[in-house]
């Protein structure tokens, strides 16, 4: 059951966001990769089929719940996923510098010069938890340092100027003294400035941000996003957020994609996914998350059941079991596929014709 | 259910007074005290039957530690927690040994945050909801059976599943063996410890459906401890903020999300982001980190980060007041500042 | 994770598995056997520990029996055909003197053949230390004094090396689950009051682990060897070295107990457990030491190999069993000398499976500790 897949260049169109400064050709073009773990247990099908476009200053949000794939399809495109896990197809397409051509990350050598080269110069990233990211036996000026030294040709003179200015540029008070300051001297939210600074180190067009403010509080939290949207605003680099907040993604993206089990149940401009969600699930989601305009005590409308373990995703749609929509005999058969429910939004659900192969 | 504080002293199932807790800073081979951290100080409510107060705040502000304090999991440093029992007698616990504790522990039950640490994946769910009835005197097997089969389908749990280990479990259904675990003895008090917070947005909607329906069939009291203010709008009749270790304000749930009257609740609520893409919050960014628990600022321990900051509040401590409505502000400025609510700071974008 | 979940609540139409109702040492078993390694190393443990049990069955001649004519005899390989009839049988040996370096030089013997059978009779023993027999697994048809077989050659003083290992497994291996034995008792006791306690106990505890931790073993065994009185009974002697080893290998056990006593202080179901109103003993019982047994029993399994070379060392060095008694260090203190090993390198035969049994031992080590904790 292989799907044709015929997922083109998305054009980006102004949204309710307002207009907002997206030039040219995506930056990162993801065409149905698929990343499975081969287990004991069995295949553990991570990320199924998911293709997207990033383009230069736009910020797409890739949001769902525990073992939907969020998580390793950030990984699978800076190929740091780690064994039993394997990208088994699919194209990850990473626009050059300066018309230097399109590299496809999925296809390059693992640990080659390239892909180093890749990772950290022209794709920054940015994980959930700073303190195991960054090193805790050297300061977090020489992290820095190190990122700048390797991807830009600075003086050696230079680039501790340099490293103190990118401290100072993602709000790190004092950034003189605290460039020797080891991560453990650090509070969580200046952990988390000083990844941002060394995943800025090597200019890079395209951001990952995996669950950047999950660990932190939410006054930090706002700090941090207010951070990363201004960086953004100056640089025009393009932006993966992955989170599983909901609250985060209305505020960052401008397009969002939501995932299931390792399956994309719909992307398409974030306006559009939050006031005509298409897919059940995206509905249900949205209408489950508790906000602070609520009248207290009140119930909300849940979802039913919870996610399944991955090892065991239902047959068909993914989400059959727990649908307030499902369709006896359609959507337990097979798995409906991607298809165009509005302007450059998509959803694979079978309410909506297109979803089978016919 | 939008009733003023009442006066706590009559009704209140609970009512905690001045409390503090220090953990002390040992140091050389004396182990001579050398410092407190101060993880709480001076913290004061009451919770009327049948109610949930929440407890909110950052990490490190002593919602956690006074949550602990007031189940006696640790021992207190100061301040009274008086709690009427189901006999109508009012016993204040803060001082009670290991072994007083005892006959009252049914009487206060706790869920616990993290669905995965808190079920021993050794014991059968029979087992771990049986436990309590086993060691208050249920001695007959099949009584038990019976019990945790009705406990278990209160909270939504199939009973043909009670043979099964933990780990055959979701989250959000472990998270229901805990509760159902703390409801086996008929508690009055349930310390609900960010009963949510380590689960799928969709299974928390589910948990808090379901805590919201124990609570109107079985009068409990909850103490609901959160840092997502989300989550608290949705589950409390009134709201403490803490910060550094005290409460800087305490108000109806309504109240404080709609007029706050502290600065820090102002800035805790702007950084809420909003769910809907076509509306931003005008964030009030708090300056600086927290201050430390060991050597707090002096005066109002939020002055160096809060914007209305004057000459006399970096001196003088504020105390905790009352206002009119029932509220109760520590802040120098309370009365005299015009905070924004959840409403009135949302901008389209 | 092997966990699977139950799919949706409420239902009932959850997909059953045997997974879901499986226990701790089931779903431990489960993962265990999917370590290769650590099931081949079981199975040599319990191979070598079958060797323990029926030692004097499958030696075949008395260990102390020596022929001074017939020292540093070469193996002989069994032949199991004779002119294409089956007739397992031993080559005899015939030794020359060489003429040039005056050493005797053994040669196989076309001429004598020993015929073999299966349960030989040969010296007297109790079978299983009950049933007095003199039947062993091989053996010599007829059991003639002049009909011989060395399968892995002589000592020095002649004795066959083969029945000698057999024995010399006996006690080593004993001796390694005798010293473990007693460390896991002194580990669980100390490690536990250090953990369960703290404060100042623990202080002294942690304290006297680092000291003895620091002092050096050789100096140490020599004192505490030259301290045994050298009249003593082999029986004396073998409780003396396995209280002298388990003194030092307590220490580690004592810190995985320790350990985990302190990290389960904090879990939250142990304190679940309190605010139920469990006793301390239940809480002990019921809830902390079930969930470390296995890292119990991963750590005894990794403190045997340890307890082993200890034994053949000390032996080795002349410090721990002494002839007559035979245990592996003392069939190594044959192959101390380089020349003898040259001439005689069958002599080094007993250090296989020293090498094998520790291999083992580290390799089930390895899977309990993997398999230790199924829930991750």
């Amino acid at each position: 059951m292989v799907e044709e897949l015929t997922v083109k260049h998305f054009e980006i169109t102004e949204t309710a966001r307002g207009p907002k400064q997206m030039n040219g050709a995506p930056v990162l073009s993801v065409r149905d990769l698929r990343t499975h773990f081969f287990q004991d247990e069995g295949v553990t099908k991570a990320v199924d089929g998911v293709s997207f476009d990033v383009c230069p200053g736009q910020t797409v949000g890739i949001v769902g719940e525990s073992g939907c794939g969020k998580s390793v399809t950030s990984l699978s495109i800076l190929r740091i996923v780690d064994p039993p896990g394997r990208i088994v197809s699919g194209k990850i397409l990473l626009r050059r510098e300066g018309g230097g051509g399109v590299t496809d990350i999925a296809a390059l050598p693992a640990n080659s010069r390239a892909l180093r080269d890749i990772r950290g110069g022209e794709i920054g990233l940015v994980f959930q938890e700073p303190m195991s990211s960054l090193s805790p036996v050297h300061t977090i000026g020489s992290q820095l340092m190190e990122a700048i030294r390797l991807h830009t040709h600075l003086h050696e003179s230079a680039v501790r100027e340099r490293a103190i200015d990118m401290l100072r540029q993602v709000g790190i008070p004092q950034p003189e003294q605290r460039i020797d300051s080891y991560a453990a001297q650090l509070s969580g939210g200046l952990r988390q400035r000083a990844m941002i600074a060394i995943a800025l180190a090597g200019q890079p067009r395209l951001l990952i941000a995996d669950e950047p403010t999950t660990a932190l509080d939410v006054t930090t939290q706002a700090q941090i996003l207010e951070l990363l949207r201004s960086i953004q605003e100056e640089t025009g680099m393009a932006v993966a957020l992955i989170t599983h907040d909901i609250g985060v993604i209305a505020e960052m993206c401008d397009y969002v994609i939501i995932m299931y089990l390792g399956r994309v149940v719909e992307q398409g401009p974030v306006d559009q996914i939050f006031f005509s969600p298409k897919h059940p699930y995206t509905e249900a989601l949205l209408r489950s998350v508790p906000n602070v305009h609520s009248e207290p005590k009140t119930r909300l409308p849940a979802l039913a059941g919870s996610v399944p373990h991955p090892l065991h995703r239902p047959e068909g749609c993914p989400f059959h079991p727990r649908c307030a929509r499902f369709m006896p005999g359609t959507c337990e058969r097979s798995q409906p596929r991607l298809t165009e429910v509005g302007p450059d939004q998509r959803a694979s659900c079978f309410l909506y014709p297109g979803a089978d192969h016919g | 259910m939008v009733d003023t504080i009442s006066d706590p002293s009559d009704d209140a199932l609970l009512d905690v007074e001045g409390l503090r807790k220090y953990f002390p800073i040992h140091a050389g081979l004396s182990r001579r005290v050398v410092a407190n951290v101060r993880a709480v100080e001076d913290v004061s409510f009451a919770i009327p039957r049948g109610k949930t107060l929440s407890l909110v705040g950052e990490s490190g502000c002593g919602k956690s530690t006074t949550s602990r304090a007031v189940m006696r999991a640790l021992d207190v440093t100061g301040g009274s927690i008086r709690f009427r029992r189901q006999s109508g007698e009012v016993v204040d616990i803060a001082g009670l040994s290991r072994a007083q504790m005892k006959p009252l522990r049914s009487e206060i039950q706790m869920v616990f945050q993290d669905p995965f640490s808190s079920l021993n994946p050794r014991m059968t769910v029979a087992d771990i909801i049986g436990e309590p009835l086993l060691v208050n005197g249920i001695d007959k097997r099949q009584d038990r059976v019976d019990r945790v089969a009705e406990l278990m389908r209160r909270v939504g749990l199939p009973a043909q599943f009670m043979q099964r280990f933990p780990h055959a479990f979701s989250g959000g259904q472990r998270q229901r063996i805990g509760i159902a675990r703390a409801l086996a003895l008929n508690p009055s008090l349930m310390v609900l410890d960010e009963p949510v917070s380590a689960l799928d947005v969709s299974v928390q909607a589910q948990v808090l459906n379901l805590l919201l329906d124990l609570q109107d069939e079985l009068a409990l009291t909850y103490l609901f401890v959160a840092h997502d203010l989300s989550v608290v709008k949705h589950i409390s009749d009134q709201v403490a903020v803490m910060y550094l270790g005290s409460i800087v304000e305490l108000a109806d749930t309504c109240a404080l999300f709609d007029r706050p009257l502290h600065p820090y609740t102002e800035a805790l609520l702007s950084a809420v982001p909003i769910p809907n893409p076509r509306k931003r919050s005008a964030r009030v960014l708090l300056r600086g980190e927290v201050g430390s628990p060991i050597k707090p600022p002096p005066g109002c321990p939020f002055h160096p980060r809060c914007a209305y900051a004057q000459d006399r509040c970096r001196t003088e401590v504020p105390r905790l007041e009352r206002t009119a409505e029932g509220r109760q502000v520590r802040c120098h400025r309370a009365h005299e500042l015009d905070l924004s609510g959840v409403g009135s700071m949302e901008r389209p974008v | 994770m092997t966990a699977t979940y139950i799919e949706t609540v409420g239902d009932g139409s959850a997909t059953e598995s045997k997974v879901l109702v499986a226990s701790q040492w089931q779903l431990m078993w489960w993962r265990f056997r999917k370590h290769k390694l650590a099931m081949a190393g079981t199975f040599v443990v319990a191979f070598f520990y079958l060797v323990v049990i029926f030692a004097d069955f499958l030696a075949y001649s008395d260990p102390n029996a020596s022929e001074a004519y017939q020292a540093l005899l070469p193996p002989q390989p069994i032949h199991f055909f004779d002119d294409g009839v089956f007739a397992p049988h031993v080559l005899g040996m015939t030794g020359k003197r060489d003429p040039q370096t005056f050493k005797r030089v053994y040669a196989p013997d076309p001429e004598k053949k020993v015929p073999l059978r299966l349960f030989a009779e040969g010296y007297s023993y109790k079978f299983l230390g009950l049933i007095p027999t003199n039947r062993h697994l091989i053996g010599p048809v007829g059991a003639l004094a002049e009909d011989t077989i060395f399968l892995f050659g002589t000592d020095m003083q002649g004795r066959d090396i083969w029945s000698r290992l057999m024995i010399g497994t006996r006690t080593s291996l004993t001796i390694g689950l005798a010293g473990v034995t007693l460390s896991l008792l002194l580990g669980i006791l100390l490690g536990g009051i250090s953990g369960f306690y703290g404060g100042w106990i623990d202080n002294l505890i942690q304290r006297s682990i680092e000291v003895l931790k620091s002092i050096p073993t050789i100096p140490l065994w020599m004192g505490l060897a030259a301290a045994m009185p050298r009249d003593w009974t082999v029986v004396q002697v073998y409780l003396a070295i396995t209280v002298i080893i388990s003194l030092l290998g307590w220490t580690e056990l004592a810190r995985v107990v320790r350990g985990r006593f302190l990290a389960l202080r904090e879990e939250d179901f142990v304190m679940a457990a309190e605010l139920a109103g469990c006793s301390r003993a239940r809480i002990i019982a019921r809830h902390m030491l079930p969930a470390f047994m296995s890292h119990i029993i991963a750590a005894v399994t990794l403190a045997f190999p340890a307890m082993i070379i200890s034994e053949t060392s000390l032996s080795f060095l002349g410090l721990g069993m002494r002839p007559p008694a035979v245990s592996w260090g003392v069939l190594l203190q044959q192959a101390q000398n380089v020349q003898a090993i040259a001439i005689s390198p069958w002599l080094l035969i007993p250090a296989i499976p020293v090498i094998v049994i520790i291999l083992a031992f580290n390799f089930m080590g390895d899977g309990m500790r993997d398999a230790a904790d199924p829930y991750g």
